[in-house]
């Protein structure tokens, strides 16, 4: 990787970091970002496949509203949004997706990701996640530990394993049916 | 989530409102203290003023009586008269300008020292919807605009108006012929002065504008470079910024065009006034009919009747955009303080919780419970736009005296809540929280704080020595140091509990800023301690001492703890397990386990296998 041009390795991936980080402009120009000249129809592409489009033709000013500190200030969830449609109106072909939707509820996580997997075509997507449940469509998971790779494969096989995964898995569906209790 | 979009940038809000009589008075009530020295300012001033006005009166006495006449005679002593007057105008003006300073510095410490004040008594939600950015905005920027109107603006427009009045006074009493042809520039240069002021003032709104722009789009680029670089948009920045630079550059030559135009363009007006007086006075002095003294007198004179009207409308601008300010300052200022430093209400039962059925079965200690939760309900307040729902939902529970209580549950549950209402630092919706059968609030604020030290998760030191973080705990420092592993390790140090902590405890490890805050906690000798234990995982060595410090201090003191360590759940006398804000088991950890119901489950969850 070092031995690629890092405009080029910036270009080839397209980031949404935990720390949703938008600019004082128009949802437009946030989307499109990544873009010379942001394209209207791209941008709205990729708020519809982020589930961000509804809420964005609801405000005033739709694509053109402004956001930010004179503008429209968007929750938590919302700007994780927006963050997503940036990242994938960037087109990167390796997109990174860190802990990304955290405040995202996760029936929409579910949504985003299956937009996501179904349209990618050619291209790469890894993400880190707390949340286990998107991770059964994925082709390959790497279980983390203290910085080391202590486990990989599909979600079915670290299943199956009963290792580290399986022991994530298991407290969060724990966490789960917890939450779930009345 | 506190990213740079929130900073605020005030400069362009400050726009152009008319004058609030009620906002002025209001300030000039800062003044009323400063009685003495506002006189002394004052007299300073109209005395200074005479003193500028009798120079020219002189200088045309020494031409009429010495000079024309050829007569030696009285030249020296108003000459010297002359002297005085100039000298006398210096250093009234000295004592004008000093006194003036004198009073502005001094009601800007009183405004700060205010709202410093008035900011530490706001209730924690203030501080949990209000962007630090733009309370240090009000802190700085706004006080010092404040400053400015008071030390350059106030007296010296009152200075302005004195001089002005004087003078014209003197011209039409010494000539009012000669008076009146000087005032007739006056209409032409108002005018003049008018219409170039409004350029100026348009122009530095603009330019003012353009700079809160440009420091919005630096803050917030710097801010989100990693965004910038991510999507290899360095040239995009680049460019919007090189935009912003030059509008706010291209503004700042306009303005200064104005003023450029502005001073030369009133120099010519005082001019015309010269000419105009050469020529009606000239002619005049060779008719005889006014003296060569005298106009001479008049052409000094005219010269300082045009600097005030220029002046004026200065003075305007400070005004209004010190009285922007000092609309955001009072809005502090008038906000209410949290309501425990409001008046405590009377009546409130010395032990109304006795004899309650608050514990049944355990008769250890004789009186009320320590901390008692009776039915509590609570929402946080709502801000952001966000709609919270109750996070405590009818919470009961009691702990007796010498007690340790853990709290554990799920994230979310409400346990760092529970913490934060037994300190009262938000008022809950309903029902009772008691402190050895005291309501918390009817316990004054002081005393309230004075019994319970609270040890937070993420322990906040103020840069200082160690010794002045724990001090800041309490006098006990001596035994706090001891029992909470501070004076282990920090004997190791050369400077010993006198060593720099740094910015927010930088220079200390997480660990040790624990300690620190362990001791810290301890110097007061609390009554009960609150502690909302740290998840942040240190090296096994480090674990071992914060345990080890952590048992010495629990043991034998009433203490509540929101537990995340094995050790410290099992050591507890009582645990509370919260569940969606609400308790639903509590026990000790063989009852609790023995039950198999949420704690079981957490238990597993948690720490088996470990």
């Amino acid at each position: 990787m070092s031995a690629i041009p890092l405009d080029e390795v910036r270009r080839a991936v397209s980031l949404v970091s935990q720390d949703p980080f938008l600019f004082s402009d128009t949802i437009l120009a946030n989307i499109g970002f990544g873009r010379d000249v942001p394209d209207e129809e791209e941008a709205r592409r990729a708020a519809s496949m982020a589930r961000f489009l509804a809420e964005i033709e609801e405000m005033p000013g739709g694509m053109h509203a402004v956001i930010g500190e004179r503008g429209i200030s968007l929750s938590g969830g919302q700007k994780q949004r927006a963050t997503i449609a940036r990242a994938l109106c960037a087109g990167g072909e390796l997109l990174l997706l860190d802990d990304a939707l955290s405040a995202v509820d996760s029936e929409t996580e579910q949504e985003i990701f299956r937009e996501i997997l179904s349209v990618r075509g050619g291209r790469t997507v890894l993400f880190s996640t707390h949340r286990m449940a998107s991770l059964s469509r994925c082709d390959r998971i790497l279980v983390l530990e203290g910085g080391r790779i202590v486990e990989e494969g599909t979600h079915d096989v670290l299943l199956s394993r009963a290792g580290a995964y399986f022991d994530l898995y298991s407290r969060q569906m724990l966490v789960r049916e917890l939450e779930a209790a009345p | 989530m506190s990213n740079g979009t929130e900073f605020y940038f005030y400069e362009d809000r400050v726009e152009a409102r008319g004058m609030d009589i009620r906002l002025l008075r209001r300030l000039l009530s800062y003044l009323v203290p400063h009685k003495g020295l506002i006189a002394l300012a004052l007299g300073g001033l109209l005395l200074g003023t005479a003193c500028q006005l009798a120079g020219p009166y002189i200088l045309k006495l020494v031409i009429d009586r010495n000079v024309t006449p050829r007569v030696l005679d009285g030249m020296a002593g108003r000459i010297l008269l002359y002297l005085a007057a100039l000298a006398g105008a210096m250093g009234f003006l000295y004592l004008q300008m000093f006194s003036v300073s004198l009073i502005g510095q001094r009601v800007i410490l009183h405004i700060r020292t205010e709202m410093f004040g008035r900011l530490q008594r706001l209730p924690v939600s203030f501080f949990d919807r209000t962007p630090t950015g733009r309370l240090m905005t009000r802190l700085t920027s706004d006080v010092e605009a404040l400053q400015e109107l008071i030390s350059s603006g106030l007296v010296s427009t009152v200075g302005d108006v004195a001089l002005l009045a004087g003078t014209a006074s003197v011209l039409l009493w010494m000539n009012a012929r000669l008076a009146l042809v000087v005032f007739a520039v006056l209409p032409a240069l108002v005018l003049f002065v008018e219409l170039l002021k409004k350029f100026i003032r348009e122009a530095n709104r603009e330019m003012r504008r353009k700079l809160a722009r440009l420091n919005a789009y630096l803050q917030e680029h710097v801010s989100g470079v990693a965004v910038v670089k991510a999507f290899v948009q360095e040239e995009k920045s680049v460019r919007g910024f090189d935009a912003r630079n030059e509008e706010y550059c291209a503004e700042s030559i306009r303005l200064t065009n104005f003023y450029s135009v502005y001073f030369p363009g009133a120099e010519l007006f005082a001019s015309v006034a010269v000419a105009l007086l050469l020529w009606q006075g000239g002619i005049r002095v060779i008719a005889g009919a006014v003296t060569f003294g005298t106009l001479v007198a008049f052409l000094e004179y005219a010269q300082k009747f045009f600097n005030p009207i220029k002046d004026i409308s200065d003075k305007y601008n400070i005004l209004q955009s010190a009285l922007a300010s000092s609309e955001r300052i009072f809005h502090i200022l008038d906000m209410e303080v949290s309501p425990e430093y409001g008046p405590v209400p009377s009546g409130g039962g010395e032990h109304a919780g006795t004899g309650e059925p608050w514990s049944a079965g355990d008769a250890r200690r004789a009186g009320p419970p320590a901390i008692e939760f009776r039915d509590v309900w609570f929402s946080y307040p709502k801000g952001g736009g966000e709609e919270r729902g109750m996070v405590l939902r009818g919470v009961s529970f009691a702990l007796l005296e010498g007690e340790t209580g853990a709290i554990v549950g799920a994230t979310g549950a409400g346990k760092t809540t529970i913490l934060n209402l037994l300190c009262r630092f938000y008022e809950i919706s309903r029902g009772e929280i008691r402190l050895f059968g005291r309501d918390v609030r009817e316990i004054p604020r002081g005393e309230l704080r004075g019994m319970i030290s609270l040890v937070l998760q993420d322990p906040f030191l103020f840069s200082g020595t160690i010794r002045e973080n724990v001090e800041a705990g309490g006098a006990a420092i001596d035994r706090a140091v001891e029992v909470a592993g501070v004076a282990r390790f920090s004997a190791a140090w050369d400077g010993g509990l006198i060593t720099q902590v740094g910015e927010r405890g930088g220079r200390l490890s997480v660990g040790q800023r624990q300690l620190v805050s362990f001791a810290r906690a301890l110097a007061r000798d609390p009554k009960i301690l609150i502690l909302d234990e740290a998840t942040s995982s240190v090296d096994p060595v480090t674990e071992h001492e914060l345990q080890s410090a952590l048992a010495k201090i629990l043991s034998g003191r009433t203490s509540l703890v929101v537990a995340h360590r094995l050790s410290t759940i099992l050591s507890a006398d009582r645990i509370i397990v919260m569940h969606r804000g609400k308790v639903r088991e509590t026990g000790t950890h063989q009852e609790l386990l023995a039950a198999r119901g949420i704690y079981h489950r957490l238990f597993t969850l948690q720490f088996a296998g470990r």
